[in-house]
């Protein structure tokens, strides 16, 4: 409990350092990668062939009205002897150039429903992660192990279901990781939603909602590492037992502490036991 | 008698001003029109100024001469001067002219009324101007001016307040413009001139007055909920007091996006008379372009939500939006397919006004592509808030709305002065003016395929390359607004004199109203009421 | 050479243009009006998908299904807040109908009496509609003297309602100042 009080006072005066910080931390070593590039996520997979099948669809409406243009400009120029044409309409051609860019345009609209419910149906979380935006840096925490840092990497592990519940503290932040294909506003007095669920590897973002001076500086860094790594690493940064209090078990080093009226939280799947 | 004499007999003597006074008190709508065009064309500068900040500022991030804080004064009201200032007034500016004159009328309905609308945009003008120098400076926070960034405890600052009150009063300014165009199309057409006789100007301008009245009040309601908060530490917006920011998107977005069809359905009107002109045919498909601009209208009313797609809203609307964002492109591309056709088979002069024609289809139709992509809902959710946006949204606003503008000064100069602009200068003005565009924003896409948010100051180090090339094609930009901007001062003065009335020689073809009349018009417009016939 | 300054029109087109502005100008009050009976609207919307639900005094039901899930608590805390506060028990295992009461700490560090007020969000949206709170801090403002710390009381209760698929469901406090 008192390892909890330290932790929100923890907070309290990150949130006093922040904007120094925030200015001192540069953006990450590894270039920014982005979901049609190196997508790297199940989810930016998807979202890249959803979006490159939708543009291939509708991509052919335009240009043949930029080849149109480009003719017109060049084969109907004023030269001397000829007369301009007088038709101007053609009901056919007039249902046609409606009732295909319709087709078209609703076919698209079909092909995104199945992409939209992959994204929207949550699957079973292997890790809870509260996203947390702050003027100007951002606060992760770990719920289950009773983590909560900030202006530091996200780590998570790669191949597993990454549950990301946002919020902010004061203004409306943007959760922005382009190669993972997410992007969600933090808003205060809200809970937001996204998930995924990466391959390894390092991912940066930034925050993509105006929020004040500092906006262009809300960095994000998305460290995917493998699952005995971040086994480890959990190990390395979970918050220490509890000191025993009333009618409490005492928690062996690394546990989340469980009130009496509550077993142990069954044990996410794929990740080492040791200690978790 | 000419009914012109009939009428000045009947009139009461008129006071008879001259000089500065006569242009304080006009209510003569050919005169406020060209108020409304000059006002918007200093105001071009301004708004083009601070967009020069903020590409001065993204050249270099490390340059610290402008300031984060100002950098975000900048972005905002770059976009609001250009919005509320530029383009909405200019297009007014060209309504009142030519829809009297287009529908045989003497003058707008409530000629007053029209004076005053003019008028109206002095006082917030200023105090948009003003709220530079309060503390803090000027609004901040986007021009969509978000709660609670928005809200007292993050922008404490006089600004963003004189920001709300200023585009109310500026509303008030729209909504008097909207009836008075609503009810001279209604009421004052010439006889035999019936709603499908109109030229697709004055469709549009009727179809963009509706937009105002209906979307208006909506913005000048959710202002005012955003002013009580501020001042009166009311609950709307504020989680605290059990108010919800996203309860200011969706009311801001139900106007936002009838705006941007505010913005653009004129200039499409405008289309429709440049091409057909310059190509000497008759507009082809006359029908389907009202039903589309109609369908446009409604339609665009349903649309709103898809500027929050990643806002937290639920896969219900997603799908929802999605849908009407898709079939919007539809009427709009039915618009592009009859331009299309009105050149076809035509005589095509590549007058100045006709390469800015020629521009706003070749650069409007990517932007209506790349619009069209982001109604893919996953599509958005990768390039949300990004530079995609921001290209997406200059290409149809300026490769749009803009250069539809420059045709139409370029065709109705002479009809408004009895000068002709130098076509010389504008073919400098139209090639700088497009390919400084292209330079500018095509690689905006890539910034946002790439991940770059829009309104940061910082950018990622490999951004930088990018960033740069396109700070310098502002300059183009610049350098065409300078030569038009001369252009226009020194033709109205020492352009050659066209006083005839159809100077681009195209009433073969066309056949509207302002050009049966004296370049420019004399006072009353017509000698005689003309009477509408088919053929 | 006399300038017109007005083109005066037959009295009656003139009031026929004046009837038709004054209709077209009621539009205005009309979708003024409708921006402000969004509010409610928008609350109802919200509460029938679960979105940002208002906290309200549900009363318990006794029916329950068999089903146990994981109730996690969080908490923020407004920028301008100084104060600190955690849940009792930031994981609790519950049976579906099964009245559960949990608590939150609040510690005031400064000389000052602080205000606030605890906003709550549910996540997922689905669950929020079937979480009946019964007695909870957040119905309320509330005070903490100067260095003063409090704890108060959440009881709450999961209906039968709850998706099938909805195995863990978080209930978060966001603190703002008042």
């Amino acid at each position: 409990m008192r390892s909890r009080c330290r932790s929100y006072a923890a907070g309290a005066a990150l949130w006093l350092g922040a904007a120094a910080a925030a200015r001192a931390q540069a953006p990450g070593s590894a270039p920014v990668t982005n979901a049609f590039g190196d997508p790297a996520s199940s989810w930016a997979h998807i979202l890249r062939h959803t979006a490159l099948t939708g543009f291939w669809i509708l991509f052919p409406l335009i240009a043949i009205a930029e080849v149109l243009l480009v003719y017109v400009i060049f084969k109907f120029r004023r030269r001397p002897g000829r007369k301009p044409a007088t038709f101007h309409e053609n009901p056919g051609l007039e249902i046609f150039w409606t009732v295909v860019p319709l087709l078209a345009v609703l076919v698209v609209g079909l092909l995104s429903h199945g992409p939209l419910h992959f994204y929207d149906e949550t699957p079973p979380p292997d890790l809870n992660v509260m996203v947390v935006g702050h003027r100007f840096f951002w606060e992760y925490r770990y719920p289950d192990y009773g983590i909560d840092f900030a202006n530091k990497d996200l780590v998570v592990p790669a191949g597993r279901n990454v549950d990301l519940q946002i919020t902010s503290v004061d203004v409306i932040h943007g959760f922005y990781v382009p190669s993972l294909g997410i992007q969600m506003d933090a808003v205060p007095g809200r809970i937001t939603h996204a998930w995924f669920n990466a391959q390894a590897g390092h991912y940066e973002g930034q925050c993509a909602q105006l929020c004040g001076p500092l906006h262009g500086e809300m960095w994000i860094s998305v460290d995917v590492i493998p699952p005995a790594q971040f086994a480890a690493w959990l190990q390395a940064n979970a918050s220490p037992a509890p000191a025993a209090a009333p009618a409490q078990p005492a928690a062996p080093a690394g546990a989340k502490p469980a009130s009496p009226a509550a077993p142990a939280r069954p044990r996410p799947a794929g990740l080492a036991k040791e200690g978790l | 008698m000419s009914s012109a004499e009939v009428a000045l007999a009947a009139a009461p003597e008129a006071k008879h001003y001259t000089g500065l006074l006569d242009w304080l008190t006009t209510t003569d709508h050919k005169k406020i029109g060209l108020m409304y065009l000059i006002f918007s064309l200093v105001n071009a500068w301004v708004g083009g100024l601070f967009a020069g900040m903020v590409r001065l500022r993204l050249y270099d991030p490390n340059w610290n001469f402008i300031k984060p804080e100002f950098f975000n004064q900048m972005l905002t009201m770059h976009a609001t001067v250009m919005i509320f200032m530029v383009v909405m007034p200019a297009f007014v500016g060209f309504g009142n002219y030519l829809v009297p004159l287009m529908i045989g009328a003497r003058d707008m309905a409530f000629p007053k009324l029209n004076a005053f609308s003019f008028w109206m945009l002095i006082p917030p003008s200023l105090m948009m101007y003003a709220s530079f120098f309060t503390v803090g400076g000027s609004a901040q926070g986007g021009w969509w001016s978000y709660p609670p960034l928005s809200g007292a405890e993050f922008s404490p600052g006089a600004g963003e307040s004189l920001w709300c009150l200023a585009i109310i009063l500026l509303g008030i300014s729209s909504i008097m413009g909207a009836v008075n165009f609503l009810v001279t199309i209604a009421d004052m057409r010439a006889p035999g001139m019936g709603w499908m006789q109109m030229p697709l100007f004055v469709w549009a301008t009727e179809i963009t007055a509706w937009l105002l009245l209906l979307a208006v009040p909506i913005l000048s309601g959710v202002l005012v909920m955003l002013l009580s908060d501020r001042i009166f530490h009311t609950g709307f917006f504020q989680p605290g007091l059990g108010g919800d920011p996203l309860l200011y998107q969706h009311l801001f977005w139900f106007f936002g996006h009838p705006e941007v069809y505010i913005m653009i359905l004129p200039a499409f009107g405008i289309m429709s008379h440049v091409l057909p002109a310059f190509a000497h045919k008759p507009v082809f498909g006359y029908k389907g372009m009202v039903y589309a601009l109609a369908s446009i209208g409604v339609l665009g009313f349903m649309v709103w939500a898809h500027h929050m797609f990643t806002s937290g809203i639920s896969p219900e609307a997603q799908i929802f939006f999605s849908t009407t964002s898709l079939i919007i492109a539809v009427p709009t591309g039915v618009k592009v397919y009859s331009w299309l056709a009105s050149m076809w088979g035509g005589t095509i002069d590549f007058s100045a006004a006709m390469k800015f024609g020629l521009g706003f289809i070749g650069l409007f139709v990517i932007g209506g592509l790349n619009g069209v992509v982001l109604a893919i809902v996953p599509f958005d959710i990768a390039v949300h808030n990004t530079y995609f946006i921001v290209a997406h949204l200059h290409f149809v606003l300026f490769g749009g709305s803009v250069m539809g503008l420059m045709a139409a000064t370029y065709f109705w100069f002479p009809k408004m002065t009895g000068r002709r602009l130098s076509e010389k200068l504008g073919n400098w003005h139209f090639w700088l003016f497009f390919i400084g565009f292209l330079w500018v924003f095509t690689p905006m896409h890539i910034l946002g395929i790439e991940g770059m948010p829009r309104r940061v100051a910082f950018y990622r180090p490999e951004f930088t390359d990018l960033n740069r090339f396109i700070s310098l094609g502002f300059l183009l930009l610049l350098a065409g607004g300078l030569i038009f901007t001369y252009n226009v001062i020194h033709s109205i003065r020492h352009g050659e004199p066209t006083p005839e009335p159809d100077p681009w020689k195209i009433n073969d073809v066309q056949q509207s109203l302002e050009w049966m009349v004296p370049s420019p018009p004399p006072a009353w417009n017509f000698d005689e009421v003309p009477v509408y016939e088919e053929g | 050479m006399s300038r017109i300054s007005s083109h005066p029109a037959p009295i009656s087109a003139r009031k026929h243009r004046g009837r038709m502005a004054w209709l077209l100008l009621a539009i205005v009050p009309v979708m003024f009006a409708f921006a402000f009976a969004n509010i409610p609207l928008f609350r109802v919307w919200c509460e029938h998908y679960g979105i940002a639900v208002a906290p309200v005094n549900r009363a318990a039901t006794t029916a329950a299904d068999g089903r146990t899930l994981n109730m996690m608590f969080t908490g923020e805390v407004s920028t301008a807040l100084p104060i600190q506060f955690e849940p009792k028990d930031s994981l609790q295992r519950v049976k579906v109908g099964e009245r559960v009461e949990n608590a939150y700490t609040f510690f005031n560090p400064t000389d000052q009496p602080i205000r606030f007020r605890a906003i709550h969000a549910i996540y997922p949206e689905a669950a929020a509609k079937t979480l009946a709170l019964m007695q909870c801090f957040c119905f309320s403002d509330q005070e903490l003297a100067p260095h003063q710390t409090k704890t108060l009381p959440v009881i709450y209760e999961v209906n039968p309602g709850l998706p099938g698929t909805v195995t863990e469901v978080t209930l978060n406090y966001t603190l703002f100042p008042k």
